[in-house]
């Protein structure tokens, strides 16, 4: 599906000419707006689900460094592998952790090289750094497996990211914001069906997906 | 009730037959909600089944599936069905699998055994195919059909097409808002509980439940009060 025919969907939901989301006469939404709701929602249906997910081999840490910075359009990540440059040692997944685990699990813990790292923690430091401890004695790369950022829908016709079966979903989220947001078009219970909807379209690809990315 | 093909003039005058008035919407609106019925139906109850085939590549352990496909439920490989684990799985009970092939020797079987997804469109197969050439068939739900054009039909029982049509008419009432759309909201339910009876799953989703008017706690029977009264 494309974003014109989604933005046409939402504009027959709110009574206005549909023609492909390029004008809103009643003058309660702008046409930058709506299009912005519609890519918030793609990305959090992306974010939440984990439906989508990208492969990408970051370089560095460079031995005895304990951070690297993350993909421009990550959004969350779900898995980090951790392979020593030189490829004498085997493939480590790292599980996740944070701040908090890694100054207390030692006092110096997080900080003195080890063979590989164990964990990588992503929300504690500047944003777009991933944080692994502890710190590897060699140089190394991470295979990152991350939900990206969506397709910046932007009215020109171009393709969702998600699924045409879940363009629904998106369009429910958008409605969600524009029916709840203060203004003369607020209404609270259609936006509350809106938000509900939404979630039954998380919940479904979450069963979709067998429990996995929750 | 036996399938039939449903075309858009089927759905058309069906609507209208729901309708005794002048109806708010447009024909192109109650296209595009009944489509989006059948996406939700799709989503919900998981009805058109498809397979796709694919062939393994040596040293590959990842498989990106075809757009076609919605999600999948089934992986063979050269006709033996494999066992689903998951990536959470693979990376606690073989943390080493990424270096596992049909080829290792020792405990590592010599044919491929077990599939995770990965995302919705990509599995994992575990030991990787040492040699490439194996068959693997995916079954799963199809993309949803849609009706976009005359001619076009879709094979639906009787209680599906009555459950789609008040899925249509719920959605076409969204635009008026108030009471009318509140009005329609046990044609939503209709649908939904229809659906649930296809697939018994969904009913673990909250929200689900709340839809349908399962999650009323003012409903549910209170423990103290139930064991005070006199039989």
């Amino acid at each position: 599906m494309t974003d014109q025919e989604l933005l046409e969907q939402i504009q027959y939901a709110v009574v206005e000419p549909p023609d492909g989301g390029a004008s809103w006469p009643s003058g309660l939404w702008t046409a930058a707006e709506v299009l912005e709701y519609c890519n918030q929602r793609q990305d959090r249906l992306l974010k939440e689900t984990h439906l989508k997910t990208t492969v990408v081999a970051l370089t560095g840490p460079l031995a005895g460094a304990t951070t690297t910075t993350l993909p421009a359009d990550w959004l969350g990540t779900q898995e980090v592998v951790w392979h020593d440059l030189a490829d004498t040692l085997p493939y480590w997944v790292l599980h996740r952790a944070d701040r908090f685990e890694i100054d207390h699990y030692g006092d110096v813990w997080g900080s003195t090289p080890a063979t590989r790292p164990s964990v990588y923690a992503e929300y504690d430091d500047p944003t777009l750094v991933l944080r692994v401890a502890p710190p590897a004695t060699v140089d190394s790369t991470l295979e990152l497996r991350y939900v990206a950022q969506g397709t910046r829908l932007t009215g020109d016709g171009l393709s969702l990211t998600v699924p045409d079966d879940l363009a629904p979903c998106v369009k429910y989220g958008a409605l969600a914001a524009m029916l709840g947001k203060d203004g003369r078009a607020q209404d609270l219970a259609r936006a509350a069906y809106s938000e509900n909807r939404y979630q039954l379209g998380i919940d479904l690809v979450r069963i979709m997906l067998g429990g996995f990315g929750a | 009730m036996p399938y039939q093909r449903r075309t858009w003039e089927d759905v058309e005058a069906a609507l209208n037959d729901r309708w005794d008035e002048v109806p708010f919407w447009t024909p192109e609106e109650a296209r595009l909600a009944f489509n989006e019925g059948l996406q939700t139906f799709n989503l919900l109850t998981g009805r058109w089944r498809t397979a796709i085939t694919l062939v393994t590549v040596g040293g590959v352990a990842d498989y990106v599936l075809p757009s076609s496909l919605l999600y999948r439920t089934r992986v063979q490989v050269d006709g033996r069905a494999l066992s689903p684990a998951s990536r959470v799985e693979l990376n606690l009970s073989r943390p080493y699998w990424r270096t596992e092939t049909t080829a290792s020797g020792g405990d590592v079987p010599t044919r491929i055994t077990l599939w995770a997804p990965i995302d919705l469109w990509t599995i994992r197969l575990w030991p990787t195919p040492a040699l490439g050439g194996s068959v693997i068939t995916v079954d799963g739900v199809s993309a949803t059909p849609q009706l976009r054009y005359d001619g076009q039909y879709v094979d639906l029982g009787e209680e599906a097409f009555a459950a789609l049509l008040d899925y249509a008419l719920h959605v076409c009432a969204f635009a008026k808002g108030g009471p009318f759309f509140q009005a329609t909201l046990p044609h939503f339910q209709r649908f939904l509980a229809y659906c649930g009876e296809e697939n018994g799953q969904i009913l673990t989703s909250t929200t689900y439940r709340r839809f349908c008017g399962l999650e009323r706690r003012d409903l549910q029977p209170h423990r103290r009060q139930t064991a005070e009264r006199p039989a």
